[in-house]
């Protein structure tokens, strides 16, 4: 027995230990005390490491600050760091926040090893020996802003417009103060800019069309479920606080049903798993809607006040719709399509979370129309613990500040047709394209914030071609991916924990505060900073040629973001009152609960002419499925990955230990009928690429469908998007300016490598 | 594979020396010391070698370097003298007081002559090297590596102790009988003056060596097969060592460099000359280290989702 | 008393959170970790899902670690904690080699070993051990042993080893399998 044996206090031991062995306990650390002193033996009983970090373990040490997770993520976690003498020592949830909970996931616990990486961009460097050379030299700010404030002005010279210059800037950095970066582009004229959404375009634009825009209600009332129906997406490794709301609507007698071609994380938890075949779940959910219409189980009154289109769309599905047909579409057995349909619209309320991994296909809009009916019809959406949730952008009414400033006076740009100028948009899913076939002035100059294009795009080969054709590649990052290797200077970011900001969820509806807890590292700035310096050269060089502020306290910039709309969303008068801790808006726990929808009608349109308009169905109808050509007999499917987020989190030295290789999962009959065995590598290849990856064999995909999750390793050539065409999604043009990508529409062959 | 190689060179050279010994001393009369020696000391005994100038000087330096070697396992070397305190449970323990002891006993034998080496130190030495060889067999005796979790790793150890034990003791052996040559040439020297000078090694020492070694060679061999025969019927993990070892060719290569060459020469005819002696001791001795790399390299430890 | 981990199958999601919380609490080298969250493979259940057990350190009733280790790094403190003394360890892998669970591992960095402490210092302070208090769906738990037993619980899994060896502190609640609608 340990002489050091210390009894202990506290919650836990509330719970452990009777009260009786705690008084006992105390009484023997007592005397062990006593005894140790006669008998000091510290030079072998020296503090373990778990006392030596440990440290660690009395947060007395630390000063805390508030930070947020800016990830492109659902859970967008509030996060409490642990400074040190000026080091991040460690990160945890904060409790506060009832969403997260006081819980991190993997990637969040990972923080200190991003922040301290020794792969973290440190200076800002100058690619020498051309694209991709790996040949870099470090330079210093001044020279970096003096090289692109000279080549802006050149090519403005050039082509008496700024057009030549395209910024690409999205996911990398939700957090609002990186909306600078917009900001600078817009200060120094009008540029050609990326427009769109990887991510979920088509599923927005359903939901306008259906209800004015997407509004899901608070994820945290998922525990009002009594029917939950996880379609097409996966929150045990995207959305892993969303977990246990799941699991506590099912303690108060929930349903759990996961619908998904793939056996995934969240299916395995499932009551009830339905494998469907990929990009049907429109005729899945349109066949449940002819059932509810044959058995009269529709909500009248909700059809009656709140929705318009119901005759419409009923004689669609009369006309058109089986529960047989829906069968032989999804491969889901006819009864079993009726079980759901039936308990789905019996069971009050009733839940359906919609996914973005299933609206990622060349129908991916007109299903997600078909599965927010199946709410409306049933008088599901504006009731707590019900809804059609795909995700919510009501907490993010900043002012964007950082973003909006004008071009300089006689700014040149893309003329409209009411006069106005405005700047040229590229589709930001076909990115690499659209660079190459700009005219009139072709684009020149890229800068790349936020973003990393040559992994995350389809048809990494036209990017990479669009980035060899630049006069000036500029990318802002905190490592070295591959579209920073690619360029001819690259800047150090910060991280969320380096300087201010303020983030909000697109799923949940909190809100806080990102403090600086530490210095910037190395040489790193934030988006705000760099655009402030750029600024400033520009405007030593050619005043005026830059309407962005050269100076300016980043606390203030902050404050700036804020108005009087988001105050009383968060109750709050003072932004600094953030900093308390992160507030959660004041918005009813169930969307659209005043039936006030925000279409033209005002009402849920099953019927939408605005949909018309954008060259839809007006109705929510079944477009077919894109089917697998001969020579590509299999999909390949590449979702996310729970232990990194697109490009980020799985290079970190952490996770490569814990998971040193991507795979491909594919199933036994397959494998077998290929010859493949478990650990073989193989290849995957259509016309566009190919990809060399270690197979393994699993059940939990369906035999001609493979899973492999995107990610970017560290020193490990694998890219998902190797063999993705750039194929539009059916939507997204009227909400995010461009269609989606069908990045699951992506068939390919497979052999033995 | 980890091949712990500081391990192998340790547990082997102290095996090697433990044998090495106990043939020097069989040679010398054994336990006849307390039957016929008591009375009057022989002439070996009185014109034994001076402290450090004998045979046994060869094992003082195998097994000082077999200790030397055995503190490269340690992540800290130098703290190695702590390993002492658990004698309680920990075999390792165990091992490093006991080999120490050996270590010590064989030193002293250099020391004394006469009836005290002979009636006293040698055989305390020679039960020490037996009992070390114990406590290093039992360290590996663990539920938690199933190929091992037997008196297997001992019975190993002990063959290993015969087999490398029995050409070196020859060697020592030699060196004791026309010792004097300091310690630059601890053993071609005394060798080549028991050959030249006296003829070869005496017949009985040689010829009993021979019959030992080749029965050592056989006892290996037949243990092995059944050992490996167990694995084949024993937990899943103690089937995948199995299956590490046939596969494994360091095993085969022991097999002919440690057992059938060796096997063969000794068939062929008994080896008296310094040459042939060196030949067999390091065929041996390399395929007890070959052996020793795959004990180590081949076992399958339990964990999680292991041997399923 | 002897505390220990529940370690729930049916709840955890294989998030790998309370693998990651326990790096960052003790920031420890990427080449260790003192908890792994393992795969239940799939042919042990008769669908296929995807269901994980996490491991530490299982703090056991009769630690093999404690019994071979040459120089006592390891003790066992009355509230049945293993701890291992880093200072005292001379690297000797003894302690690696006994462990069926792979529990203590060798750091080439400070060339000695480590493994899970059970937080022992934040259980000292009342709060819960990292890893428990990382899991954001309660499927890890710090429990009492000493006590009857743990109700509705497993001591084994497939692809546990034999707990009959060294009594590992750790229960399971076992896998609940749901309905599943193949295609095949």
């Amino acid at each position: 027995m340990d002489k050091k044996s210390v009894a202990g206090s506290g919650a836990i031991w509330e719970k452990l230990i009777t009260r009786r062995t705690f008084l006992k306990g105390t009484a023997v650390a007592g005397a062990a005390a006593a005894v140790e002193g006669l008998l000091n033996f510290d030079f072998l009983w020296h503090l373990t490491p778990a006392a030596r970090a440990g440290s660690n373990n009395n947060d007395n040490k630390y000063q805390v600050f508030l930070n947020v997770c800016p990830r492109n993520c659902y859970d967008t976690c509030s996060i409490l760091s642990y400074v040190q003498d000026g080091v991040l020592k460690k990160v945890t949830g904060n409790p506060e926040q009832t969403f997260t909970r006081g819980h991190l996931c993997a990637k969040g616990y990972t923080y200190t090893r991003r922040v301290y990486s020794p792969d973290r961009i440190k200076y800002p460097m100058r690619q020498t020996g051309g694209r991709g050379s790996g040949k870099w030299q470090r330079i210093n700010w001044d020279e970096a802003m003096d090289v692109i404030a000279r080549k802006i002005l050149e090519l403005k010279k050039r082509y008496g417009s700024t057009l030549p210059i395209c910024l690409d800037k999205y996911s990398g950095n939700f957090e609002i103060m990186h909306y600078g970066i917009e900001g600078m582009m817009s200060s120094i004229g009008y540029t050609t800019r990326a427009l769109g959404t990887p991510c979920w375009p088509a599923g927005i634009d359903a939901q306008t069309f259906d209800m004015g825009t997407l509004y899901s209600s608070d994820p945290e009332a998922m525990v009002n479920a009594r029917y939950l129906i996880l379609w097409g997406v996966n929150p045990a490794w995207t959305s892993i606080h969303s977990m246990h709301f799941v699991y506590e609507a099912r303690k108060r007698g929930a349903k759990l049903v996961v619908i998904d071609p793939v056996i995934s994380q969240t299916a395995s938890k499932a009551d009830l798993y339905v494998q469907i075949n990929p990009s049907t779940d429109g005729a899945l959910a349109l066949g449940m809607a002819r059932y509810i219409l044959d058995h009269n189980l529709y909500d009248r009154d909700y059809l009656q006040n709140h929705v318009i289109g119901w005759e419409q769309f009923a004689a669609y599905l009369r006309d058109r719709v089986t529960t047989g047909w829906a069968s032989y579409k999804t491969g889901v057995p006819q009864e079993v399509i009726e079980t759901l349909a039936r308990e789905y619209a019996t069971a009050k309320p009733a839940l359906i979370w919609i996914g973005y991994g299933m609206q990622r296909h060349t129908n991916g809009g007109q299903n997600v129309r078909a599965i927010d009916a199946l709410a409306a019809i049933t008088g599901n959406i504006g009731k707590t613990g019900g809804g059609a949730n795909y995700g919510q952008l009501e907490t993010w009414g900043f002012n964007y500040h950082a973003m909006g400033f004008k071009a300089p006076a006689g700014s040149k740009g893309v003329s409209k047709p009411d006069g106005t100028v405005s700047d040229r948009f590229i589709d930001i899913n076909n990115f690499g394209h659209d660079v190459l076939a700009a005219k009139d002035p072709p684009v020149k100059m890229l800068w790349i914030a936020c973003r990393n294009p040559l992994s995350q795009d389809p048809e990494a080969g036209v990017v990479e071609k669009a980035f060899r054709s630049m006069e000036l590649v500029v990318t802002v990052d905190q490592f070295m991916n591959r579209s920073a290797q690619l360029s001819d200077i690259v800047l150090p970011a910060t991280t969320q924990f380096e300087d201010w900001g303020v983030n909000a969820s697109y799923w949940h509806y909190w809100v806080g505060i990102n403090q600086q807890a530490i210095k910037p590292l190395f040489e790193a700035k934030s988006d705000v900073q760099i655009a402030m310096a750029l600024s400033r050269r520009l405007n030593q060089l050619a005043p005026g040629s830059c309407t962005y502020p050269v100076d300016g306290d980043m606390q203030d910039w902050l404050g700036k973001e804020f108005n009087a709309k988001t105050y009383q969303m968060l109750g709050i008068q003072d932004w600094r009152e953030l900093l308390k801790g992160p507030r959660k808006a004041r918005l009813p726990a169930a969307s659209w609960s005043d039936g006030k929808f925000r279409t033209p009608s005002g009402k849920y349109e099953l019927y939408s002419q605005e949909a018309q308009k954008f060259g839809h169905n007006p109705l929510p109808v079944y477009l077919d499925e894109e089917k697998a050509p001969e020579k590509y007999p299999y999909r390949l499917l590449t979702p996310h990955w729970k232990l990194g987020l697109h490009s980020q989190f799985q290079n970190l030295d952490w996770m490569m230990s814990t998971n040193p290789e991507p795979w491909l999962e594919i199933h036994p009959d397959l494998a077998a009928a290929k010859g493949i065995r478990d650990g073989d590598m193989v290849k995957v290849f259509n016309d566009l690429g190919w990809l060399i990856i270690k197979a393994r064999v699993t059940a939990t995909v369906p035999p001609g469908i493979m899973a492999a999750y995107e990610a970017w390793y560290r020193d490990v050539d694998y890219n998902v998007n190797y063999t993705v065409k750039a194929t539009p999604a059916d939507m997204g043009t009227k909400a995010t300016g461009n269609p989606g990508i069908a990045f699951h529409d992506n068939f390919i062959d497979i052999t033995r490598a | 594979m980890e091949f712990e190689w500081p391990l192998v060179f340790f547990t082997v050279l102290t095996q090697m020396a433990v044998g090495a010994f106990i043939f020097y001393w069989w040679s010398q009369g054994g336990l006849t010391a307390y039957t016929a020696g008591a009375a009057g000391g022989s002439g070996q005994a009185a014109g034994g070698p001076s402290a450090f100038n004998g045979g046994l000087i060869i094992l003082v330096i195998v097994q000082a370097l077999a200790l030397g070697v055995s503190l490269l396992h340690l992540g800290h070397p130098l703290n190695a003298y702590r390993a002492l305190i658990h004698l309680k449970t920990s075999w390792l323990s165990r091992e490093v007081l006991l080999t120490g002891f050996f270590f010590a006993a064989l030193a002293a034998c250099n020391f004394w002559a006469g009836f005290r080496r002979r009636v006293f130190a040698m055989p305390l030495t020679a039960l020490l090297g037996v009992i070390a060889i114990m406590t290093s067999g039992m360290i590996y005796k663990l539920p938690a590596r199933p190929a091992w979790n037997s008196l297997w790793p001992m019975v190993s150890f002990y063959l290993t102790a015969w087999l490398a034990g029995v050409p070196l003791g020859v060697l020592v052996t030699a060196r004791e009988i026309s010792p004097g040559n300091g310690f630059r040439q601890p053993v071609a020297l005394p060798l080549a003056a028991a050959r030249e000078g006296e003829g070869n090694l005496p017949a009985a020492v040689s010829g009993s060596a021979g019959r030992l070694l080749l029965g050592g060679i056989a006892a290996s061999v037949v243990l092995n097969i059944l050992y490996l025969s167990t694995l084949a019927a024993g937990r899943p993990e103690a089937a995948a060592t199995l299956g590490n070892i046939l596969v494994s060719p360091l095993f085969w290569l022991r097999a002919v460099l440690g057992w059938l060459l060796p096997g063969v020469l000794l068939l062929i005819r008994e080896r008296r000359d310094l040459r042939g002696i060196l030949l067999l001791l390091a065929l041996v001795v390399l395929g007890e280290i070959l052996g020793r790399a795959v004990f180590y390299g081949t076992v399958v430890p339990m964990g999680i989702n292991q041997g399923m | 008393m002897q505390l220990g981990f529940l370690i729930n199958t049916e709840k955890c999601i294989g998030c790998q959170s309370c693998e990651m919380a326990c790096k960052n609490e003790f920031q420890t080298d990427a080449v260790v970790h003192w908890r792994r969250v393992y795969p239940v493979g799939e042919k042990n259940y008769p669908r296929p899902e995807r269901i994980f057990m996490s491991i530490a350190c299982n703090h056991c009733a009769r630690p093999e670690c404690l019994r071979v280790c040459p120089v006592q790094a390891y003790t066992k403190r009355e509230d049945g904690i293993v701890v291992h003394n880093h200072d005292r360890c001379i690297g000797c892998r003894s302690c690696v080699m006994a462990c069926p669970y792979r529990a203590p591992q060798y750091n080439p960095h400070y060339r000695k070993v480590e493994k899970c402490s059970l937080c022992y210092l934040r259980i000292d302070q009342g709060k819960k051990p990292a890893c428990v208090d990382a899991c954001s769906v309660g499927a890890l738990q710090l429990i009492r042993l000493d006590k009857a037993a743990v109700p509705d619980t497993v001591d084994r899994m497939p692809g546990f080893p034999d707990p009959s060896i060294t009594g590992p502190s750790v229960r399971f609640v076992p896998p609940v399998i749901g309905t599943q609608v193949r295609g095949n």
